[in-house]
């Protein structure tokens, strides 16, 4: 079980904006799909970045309402950690723990599939552990075999 | 921008005897993620969050670990007791809430959430609770803000519109039971309310459109509906 697969049974559709949209853009974006994150890609689909409320509460902070009309790659974060479709579950929820982040990019051969997030990723850990667990008491008890 | 332009208004609060299950109720059902606890002078005393809430037997999270824990004694495991087994919003919640004044400027609210890495604080004026700023408030506020139009002299339609456009945006106002005139850069608003504060709430909103000149608030609270009774 892999990151593509939590992707395809959660839906990692991921809120997305370019780099040159006014920031205004992202916060109306982020408001109606009730998100905290928003994907900043390229006419080619690549990542650049991700813009989150934490971001947008920093520019208002900062610049007050002249931020509306600001770009988003002035404000947004480039530094960001990814994972591909093939990574298993464990290692993306292991990068989301080092990096303290709650949703990873899930890019793959530079384009950008969705976004995984820590929630979806924990749920679909804690039903393989039960799974395996199950399996194991199955194996002890041979109930594979009545 | 300050605390008034960016906060939400309608803010559900608790009293000191709420029980932990009408809070848990009142988070889920406003799909909010804390409320401010009220005196009954109110005042704000505390505020209970979900992580407040953590380690409750009636949110199905209390592990047997912690129960190991509790008797090992460590420091603060008492509290953690207490926090398990008490009942009410007083046992739980935090007591030192940080807050800011209606006029405390977004650069410092931003601070404020970031080095307290808190997700929320309210807004008080003279002491009294008005209103309470999240991070996604901030996004809203920024979604809301009328750039293109300021320091230009916009026409009664345009001011019309922007009105609506604002008062759709608030969950905790009803428009379909008002309507909003504007002429000369007056705006005239009629139909009803459920209260006094929505009432206010309203008038501060449409004073904040940018050119709006004045505002003529015939607004009315709505008569309370009468119980049908059986004969």
């Amino acid at each position: 079980m892999n990151v593509g697969h939590v992707l395809r049974s959660k839906g990692g559709e991921a809120a997305r904006v370019r780099a040159d949209d006014e920031l205004q853009t992202a916060a109306r974006l982020l408001g109606s799909r009730k998100t905290g994150l928003a994907l900043v890609i390229d006419a080619a689909g690549r990542l650049l970045g991700v813009i989150s409320a934490m971001d947008i509460m920093r520019a208002v902070g900062d610049h007050g309402a002249d931020a509306a009309k600001m770009p988003v790659k002035a404000v947004m974060t480039s530094d960001v950690g990814v994972c591909c479709s093939q990574d298993s579950v464990q290692h993306a929820l292991e990068q989301m723990v080092a990096r303290r982040v709650r949703h990873l990019p899930v890019v793959d051969d530079g384009v950008v599939k969705g976004v995984i997030r820590l929630r979806d990723a924990v749920e679909f850990r804690v039903g393989e552990v039960e799974m395996e667990a199950e399996e194991l008491r199955r194996y002890i008890y041979g109930a594979g075999y009545r | 921008m300050k605390a008034r332009e960016i906060m939400t208004r309608d803010v559900v609060t608790v009293t000191q005897s709420t029980s932990i299950a009408e809070i848990a109720t009142l988070l889920v059902r406003n799909k909010i993620s804390a409320v401010p606890v009220m005196s009954d002078d109110n005042r704000i005393v505390g505020i209970v969050s979900e992580t407040d809430l953590m380690h409750r037997d009636e949110t199905g999270t209390d592990h047997p670990k912690w129960w190991l824990e509790l008797f090992l004694g460590a420091d603060g495991r008492a509290r953690d007791y207490v926090k398990s087994h008490g009942l009410k919003a007083e046992n739980v919640m935090t007591h030192t809430v940080i807050s800011v004044s209606e006029d405390a400027d977004a650069a410092n609210i931003a601070d404020i959430l970031e080095s307290h890495r808190i997700r929320r604080v309210p807004v008080l004026r003279d002491g009294k609770l008005v209103g309470i700023i999240s991070r996604s408030d901030f996004v809203r506020a920024l979604a809301n803000v009328d750039v293109g139009a300021r320091d230009i002299k916009r026409n009664d339609a345009t001011l019309q519109k922007a009105i609506y456009e604002q008062v759709q945006y608030q969950p905790w106002i009803n428009a379909a039971f008002l309507s909003f005139t504007v002429k000369d850069g007056v705006a005239d608003l009629r139909g009803f309310v459920d209260s006094d504060d929505q009432r206010q709430a309203l008038q501060v909103l449409v004073e904040g459109v940018r050119g709006v000149r004045k505002v003529n608030n015939n607004v009315q609270r709505r008569p309370r509906q009468r119980v049908e009774r059986r004969r």
